[in-house]
């Protein structure tokens, strides 16, 4: 078993990025999980659902600006020397 | 001022007997008015340096002591500062006395351990110790692994860890005979890796499953890091044992360390669970978590031995 640590970096980009990328009207809000159609509060806290909801949100204000960046290091990076 | 007629200039008294008084200058720290009298010569008359050097050296000694004893008073402060500022930001990062508190462990405590990861099957009971305040009775924090068995260190981890890259070092170079120092780093950093994403998957399922216990991350560190006596374990029975014998060994302490896991993260994950059985909402979520970490052992322990 082989990991570098330039892996796990793409590894935990992509995963950022693939977060960041899903679109709040068009498929967020189709498949009910949109930050918008808050269930009622339950007595029991936050539900399994709404942490991922929050998270999601999270990541896409987030990250947005540095994203950018990361990703264009990368992909000049990747052309230049991949 | 000082002249080249030969008579004596007005030296301060200390300058005129070097030996005897000399060490007023030494304890200043601030150097006041000899050596700025001492400057002002050169600048005063244009050729004075012959002279001064011939009656110098005691002079510049004084000067030189002065300015050392300064400069490394200042050094100091520096240093000082320096230290402090270093330690302020090291402790905001990673806590020292927190971090102190999982070395905290004697010969019995680690023999007795390493024995518990080996064959957890019939301990009991599986609960951390806490400990009490002398005065109040009131609870203020858990007692060190030295004095409970349950409780994680991270000495036993951190050992593990080290004789894990050095025994995949050798059974690189005695089996497949390709040993080379890369080796070595290319598993440490793998080793680590897997120990930092199997934190993350961790840590994330926490925050999904709202598990807010006040579970230190060093604790999920040290529970992650047991792995690596079975694996140890598992690689030098590899040394000297037939293959049936080695997926044996490592069929074992992949699911003893995972029975350990599941008994030690339980209270983590499910806190009091036997008396408020309803209480919590993803209980049946939690407990799927906790086997889905468990069972993550056996494929993490897989790759690590591979």
């Amino acid at each position: 078993m082989v990991l570098s640590i330039g892996q796990i970096l793409y590894v935990i980009l992509l995963i950022i990025n693939a977060m960041a990328v899903l679109n709040e009207e068009r498929f967020l809000a189709r498949i009910g999980m949109s930050t918008q159609n808050e269930s009622g509060f339950g007595t029991e806290g936050p539900s399994f659902k709404s942490n991922i909801i929050n998270l999601i949100s999270a990541v896409r204000t987030l990250m947005r600006i540095p994203l950018i960046a990361v990703n264009v290091i990368v992909i000049i990076y990747e052309i230049l020397l991949g | 001022m000082y002249h080249q007629n030969g008579s004596q200039p007005n030296y301060p008294k200390y300058y005129q007997t070097p030996n005897s008084v000399s060490p007023p200058p030494l304890q200043h720290p601030i150097p006041t008015h000899p050596p700025i009298q001492m400057q002002e010569p050169p600048a005063a008359s244009p050729s004075p340096p012959t002279q001064h050097q011939i009656q110098g050296p005691q002079d510049l000694w004084a000067f030189n002591d002065a300015t050392t004893q300064m400069g490394m008073q200042f050094g100091r402060t520096a240093m000082m500062a320096g230290s402090e500022y270093m330690e302020k930001n090291i402790n905001r990062y990673v806590s020292f006395p927190a971090l102190k508190f999982y070395f905290k462990v004697n010969n019995s405590y680690v023999a007795n351990k390493i024995r518990l990861l080996l064959f957890p099957w019939r301990h009991r009971p599986w609960s951390r110790l806490v400990k009490r305040s002398e005065q109040n009775g009131q609870m203020e924090g858990f007692k060190p692994p030295r004095d409970d068995i349950n409780s994680p260190d991270l000495y036993i981890p951190a050992m593990a860890l080290v004789t894990y890259v050095l025994l995949t070092g050798i059974v690189a170079g005695t089996q497949r005979n390709e040993f080379h120092p890369e080796v070595l780093g290319v598993n440490a950093t793998s080793a680590f890796l897997l120990m930092l994403l199997e934190l993350i998957f961790i840590k994330v399922g926490c925050y999904l499953l709202n598990i807010t216990s006040e579970t230190q991350i060093f604790d999920l560190l040290a529970y992650s890091g047991y792995k690596f006596i079975g694996i140890i374990v598992t690689l030098i029975i590899s040394l000297i044992a037939p293959f049936w014998l080695v997926v044996g060994t490592f069929f074992y302490t992949a699911f003893a360390n995972g029975f350990f896991l599941l008994r030690s993260l339980r209270h983590i994950m499910l806190p009091d669970s036997t008396t408020t059985v309803n209480f919590f909402p993803q209980r049946k979520r939690r407990i799927h978590f906790l086997f889905l970490v468990a069972s993550l052992q056996v494929v993490l322990m897989y790759l690590l031995i591979k």
